[in-house]
C-alpha cells in the first residue's frame, strides 16, 4: 500500500447531494452573471461552444465562399467573378475551412466533451483554454476584415513561394495571410495541450487508459499530431512574413534560400493536417457505431493502435504532396510506400466499424445514417488518394480537379460527415433538448446527394485536364456539362446542409426534452443532466470498465473529498488512473482575453512594422504577468518548515 | 452484490472514495502542470529541430560555407553565454529542490543566484548579436543563424522573467502552495532552455567548417 493509496479512505454517502451542497457547488463553478461572466469565463463547455458556434460562422462563410466559385465555373467563359477576386475567394474558402473551421471545431468538440467523458470538472487549464478561444476568433476577424477592405489573401490556401513572396505578392494581402496563421496555430497548440493534460491527469478512477473511451484517445492522439505539426506551420507563416517585412531570404534563391524548403516545411504540417482534422471524427465514428449497435466497439485495441499509428505515419508521407518538384527517385519510392502505408491503419479502423455494425442490433437515427455515408464516401476518397499516391498517376493529375475531388471526398467524407452526425448525437447532451430526426434523415439524404452530385464529376474534370484555381476555361475544352452537374450538386448540398441548420435551429427553439441519456449511450457525459450543471457532476465518478455507463455497478463509488467552496478537482496518475492528489483549478478571469489582445497587438501590427514584436511581446509580457499574479483570497497557505 | 452492497443501495446511500486525505500538491509528471509545460517543450523543440533541418538544408545551397566567415568575437561572446547557462542550470536546479523541501529561504536564495547568470546570459546574447558579421538580410544562412538565436533568446527572456515574477510573489504575496509547484516547473523550463542553447550553440558555432574560418 502506497502513502497515496493509504489516504484515500472508503466510506459512504447519500445517492445524491444535499440542496445545500449543490447551491455550493453552482457557486463555485458558475459563470459570473451578464458580459462581464461572458468575457471572464473558463468552463470549458462554454469555450467549447463558442469554438463550435464560431467556426459554424466560419464554415458557412467558407460555404459561401466556395459556392461563388461554383456559380462562376458553372458556364464557359463565365465573368460573374473576375480572376483577382476568384484568386482571393479560393485563397479564403481553403483558408478558412482548414484553419478557421476543421481544427477549430474538433477542439471545440473536444473541449467540450474530453472533461465530461474523463468525469471531471473541468480542463486542465480552464484559462489557456478561454486564451485559445479569444485568439482564435482575433484571427478569424483579422482574415475577414481583410477580405473586406479587399486586402484578402490570394495565393492559394498554403501560400507558396516565390508567388506569395515580396517579388510577386506585393501589398499586405499574403501578411494577412502569415498573421492569421500564427493566431490559429496558437489557439490550436493551446487546445491540444489542454487536452493532453486533461486526459492524462484527470481521469476519473478507474479509467485506465486501456478503458478510455474511443472519442477521447482520438482526441489524444490528434492534440499529439497538432503539437508536432503546427510548429512547423509556424516557422513557415514566420519566415515568409519576416521575408516581405524585415528582408530576410529564407526563400530567396538569389541570396542561398530555397523555395522547395517553404513546401517541406508547410507539408511537414499540412499533411499531418489532415490526420489532426480526421482522427477526431474517426473517434465520434467509434463512438456513434457502438451505441447505435447497441454493443460495444468492435476490436478496441485494434482501433487503439490503428490511431497511434497513423498519428505516426502521418508525420511520413508530407513530400508525396512534392512529387511534381524536383525530388531524388528514392525520396519518391519511400514517400509512395509512406503513403500506401497509411491505408493499413485505416483499413483497420474501417473493418473495426463494419465488424461493430454487422454483429450489432441497428438503430438507423440520423447520427449512424451519417456515419453510413462517412465510410462510403471516405472509402472512395482513399481510394483515390492511393492512385494519387502513385508518382506517375500524380504527375498527370497534380493541380487538375482529380485532387479537388479526392481531397473533398476525405475531408467532407471523412470529417464533416462524421461531425454533422456527432453534432446530432451529442446536441441532447449540449443543449439538453433533442432535434428532429425525420427532417435529421432528410438532411443527411440531401447533403449525400449534393455532395456526390458536386464532387464526382471533379474526378472526371480533373481527368480531362481541368487545372485548379483557374477562373474560368474555353467552350472548346468540353468540360462545361460536368462543371454545370458540379455546380447543381453545390446547391443541393448546400440545400441539404440548410435543413441541417435549420434543424439545428427547430431543436433549440422547440426540440422536446432529452432526458440525461436519450440514446442509450455508454460514457460518462451521459451520467449528469442535460444540458450538464457548470460542475459537471453531482460527484466525481469512477468506472470499472470501457464502457462506464453500460458496465456501471449499482452501487458504482463515486468520489467525494474535493473541497466544494474552491474548484478543487481529482487529478489521478497518467496509466491507471488512481487517485494521486487534489489540485485547485483556476477561476474566471479578465487575463486570457486581455494576453489575446496583447498578442493580437503582435501579430497585426507586425503586418505593417517589425516594431509589433516588441510593442505586443512587452504588453503580453504585461498580461502574462497580470495572469501568473494570485489574485482574490489565498487557497492553501504553505506552512515554512525554517523559521 | 454483497449484502452490504445491496443494502447501500436501498439505503439511498452509496460507497464513495473520500480523497480528502490526499495531498493538494504534487511535483513532476504527477502534477498536470508539468505536462503543460512537458507539451510546450515538446512544441518549442520540435520548432529548434525544423530550424536545425532548415539551417542544414539551406547550407547545401552554398558552394562556400558560412558564406560570411564568423568573428572570434561573436564566437567568444556566445561561448561566454553558455558558460552563463550551464552556471545557471545548478543554481535554478536547487531553487527546484528548495520548492521540493517547501523552503522560503532556499527558494528566495536560488531563484537570485539563478536570475543573475540568467540575465547576464541575455547581455551576452546581445553582445554576440553586436558581435556578428552580418545581419539577418545578409543571406539565407545569416537569417537562419539569426532566427535561431533570437528564438532561443526570446526563451530566456521569459524565463528569466518568470524568475523574476516568481520572486515578486515570494517577497510580496502570501506563498500559497501552488506557488511551490510554479517555482519546480518553472525550473524544468530554464533547464530546457539551457539544452536547447547548448544545441543550438553546438551547430551553429561548433561545426569545423565554422571554426576553421574564424577570424
Amino acid at each position: 500500500v502506497t502513502p497515496v493509496e493509504s489516504a484515500v479512505r472508503v466510506t459512504t454517502v447519500a445517492d445524491s447531494p444535499t440542496e445545500l451542497e449543490r447551491r455550493q457547488l453552482e457557486e463555485t463553478w458558475g459563470e459570473r452573471p451578464g458580459f462581464w461572466g461572458w468575457i471572464t469565463s473558463v468552463d470549458h463547455k462554454s469555450i467549447g461552444k463558442r469554438f463550435l458556434v464560431t467556426a459554424f460562422v466560419f464554415f458557412v462563410l467558407g460555404g459561401a465562399e466556395a459556392f461563388a466559385l461554383r456559380l462562376q465555373l458553372a458556364k464557359p467563359e463565365n465573368t460573374l467573378v473576375g480572376p483577382d477576386l476568384y484568386n482571393q475567394l479560393f485563397t479564403m474558402h481553403g483558408t478558412t475551412m482548414m484553419f478557421l473551421f476543421a481544427v477549430p471545431v474538433m477542439e471545440g468538440m473536444g473541449l467540450y466533451l474530453v472533461p465530461l467523458m474523463v468525469g471531471t470538472r473541468n480542463v486542465a487549464f480552464p484559462r489557456l483554454a478561454a486564451y485559445s478561444y479569444w485568439v482564435y476568433m482575433i484571427g478569424g476577424l483579422l482574415l475577414y476584415t481583410g477580405f473586406v477592405l479587399n486586402v484578402g489573401p490570394d495565393a492559394g490556401w498554403f501560400s507558396y513561394v516565390p508567388l506569395s513572396g515580396p517579388q510577386f505578392s506585393p501589398g499586405k494581402r499574403v501578411d494577412v495571410w502569415s498573421q492569421m496563421i500564427s493566431f490559429t496555430e496558437i489557439a490550436s497548440l493551446g487546445g491540444a495541450v489542454n487536452l493532453v493534460a486533461t486526459i492524462f491527469k484527470h481521469r476519473a478512477p478507474g479509467m485506465s487508459l486501456d478503458r478510455m473511451p474511443l472519442f477521447v484517445w482520438a482526441m489524444l492522439v490528434a492534440a499529439f499530431m497538432i503539437i508536432f505539426a503546427m510548429p512547423a506551420v509556424f516557422l513557415t507563416s514566420f519566415a515568409l512574413a519576416s521575408d516581405r517585412l524585415v528582408s530576410t531570404h529564407f526563400f530567396n534563391v538569389a541570396e542561398g534560400g530555397d523555395p522547395i524548403l517553404y513546401q517541406h516545411l508547410f507539408w511537414f504540417f499540412g499533411h499531418p493536417e489532415v490526420y489532426i482534422i480526421f482522427l477526431p471524427a474517426t473517434g465520434m465514428v467509434s463512438t456513434i457505431t457502438a451505441v447505435f449497435s447497441r454493443r460495444e466497439a468492435f476490436g478496441y485495441l485494434a482501433l487503439v493502435l490503428s490511431l497511434v499509428a497513423t498519428g505516426f505515419i502521418g508525420f511520413g508521407l508530407w513530400v508525396h504532396h512534392m512529387f511534381t518538384t524536383n525530388l531524388p527517385q528514392l525520396g519518391q519510392s519511400f514517400f509512395t510506400a509512406a503513403s500506401l502505408m497509411i491505408v493499413i491503419p485505416n483499413g483497420v479502423q474501417m473493418f473495426c466499424w463494419l465488424a461493430t455494425l454487422w454483429s450489432g442490433r441497428l438503430w438507423f437515427k440520423p447520427p449512424l445514417l451519417f456515419v453510413l455515408g462517412f465510410i462510403a464516401i471516405f472509402v472512395l476518397g482513399g481510394l483515390s488518394g492511393v492512385t494519387l499516391a502513385s508518382v506517375p498517376i500524380d504527375l498527370q493529375a497534380h493541380d487538375t480537379y482529380y485532387v479537388v475531388a479526392h481531397f473533398h471526398y476525405v475531408l467532407i467524407g471523412g470529417a464533416v460527415f462524421p461531425l454533422l452526425g456527432a453534432i446530432h448525437f451529442w446536441f441532447p447532451k449540449v443543449t439538453g433538448k433533442r432535434m428532429n430526426d425525420r427532417l435529421g434523415v432528410a438532411s443527411f439524404v440531401v447533403t449525400f446527394i449534393g455532395f456526390n452530385l458536386t464532387f464526382f464529376p471533379m474526378h472526371l474534370l480533373g481527368l480531362r485536364g481541368m487545372p485548379r484555381r483557374v477562373y474560368t476555361y474555353l467552350e472548346e475544352r468540353g468540360l462545361a456539362e460536368l462543371n454545370l452537374t458540379a455546380t447543381a450538386g453545390a446547391a443541393v448540398l448546400a440545400l441539404g446542409l440548410l435543413c441541417y441548420f435549420v434543424n439545428l435551429i427547430w431543436g433549440l427553439r422547440r426540440g422536446p426534452p432529452a432526458g440525461e441519456d436519450p440514446w442509450g449511450a455508454d460514457s460518462l457525459e451521459w451520467a449528469t443532466a442535460s444540458p450538464p450543471p457548470s460542475y459537471n457532476f453531482n460527484y466525481l465518478p469512477t468506472v470499472r470498465g470501457r464502457s462506464g455507463l453500460w458496465t456501471r455497478a449499482v452501487n458504482q463509488p463515486v468520489v467525494v473529498g474535493c473541497k466544494l467552496d474552491m474548484h478543487e478537482v481529482l487529478v489521478t496518475n497518467t496509466l491507471d488512473a488512481e487517485p494521486d492528489h487534489r489540485t485547485n483549478l483556476p477561476g474566471p478571469s479578465l487575463s486570457p482575453l486581455l494576453v489575446a489582445l496583447a498578442t493580437g497587438v503582435t501579430f497585426i501590427v507586425t503586418v505593417f512594422t517589425p516594431w509589433g514584436i516588441v510593442i505586443g511581446g512587452l504588453l503580453a509580457g504585461l498580461g502574462l504577468a497580470l495572469w501568473m499574479w494570485p489574485h482574490g483570497k489565498p487557497t492553501e497557505l504553505v506552512v515554512w518548515e525554517e523559521k | 452484490m454483497s449484502q452490504a452492497s445491496e443494502r447501500e443501495a436501498t439505503s439511498g446511500q452509496r460507497p464513495a472514495l473520500d480523497v480528502s486525505g490526499l495531498p493538494s500538491i504534487a511535483f513532476g509528471a504527477r502534477d498536470p502542470h508539468w505536462w503543460g509545460v512537458a507539451c510546450l517543450m515538446l512544441i518549442e523543440a520540435t520548432t529548434f529541430v525544423l530550424l536545425y533541418a532548415a539551417y542544414i538544408y539551406i547550407r547545401g545551397n552554398f558552394d562556400v560555407f558560412p558564406p560570411i566567415p564568423v568573428k572570434w568575437s561573436a564566437f567568444l561572446a556566445a561561448a561566454a553565454g553558455q558558460l552563463l547557462l550551464l552556471l545557471s542550470a545548478p543554481l535554478i536546479y536547487l531553487s527546484m529542490l528548495a520548492a521540493r523541501k517547501a523552503s522560503m529561504r532556499g527558494m528566495k536564495r536560488w531563484l537570485i543566484a539563478a536570475a543573475v547568470p540568467s540575465f547576464a546570459f541575455l547581455a551576452a546574447r546581445g553582445l554576440e548579436f553586436h558581435m556578428l558579421p552580418f545581419r539577418w538580410d545578409y543571406n539565407a544562412h545569416a537569417s537562419v543563424f539569426w532566427f535561431l538565436q533570437a528564438m532561443h533568446g526570446s526563451l530566456a527572456v521569459f524565463g528569466a522573467s518568470e524568475d523574476v515574477v516568481l520572486l515578486a510573489i515570494l517577497y510580496f504575496k502570501p506563498v500559497e502552495k501552488k506557488h511551490l509547484v510554479d517555482v519546480h516547473t518553472n525550473g524544468v523550463y530554464w533547464l530546457f532552455t539551457v539544452a536547447m542553447g547548448l544545441a543550438t550553440f553546438a551547430l551553429l558555432y561548433l561545426d569545423p567548417a565554422v571554426l576553421r574560418t574564424l577570424r
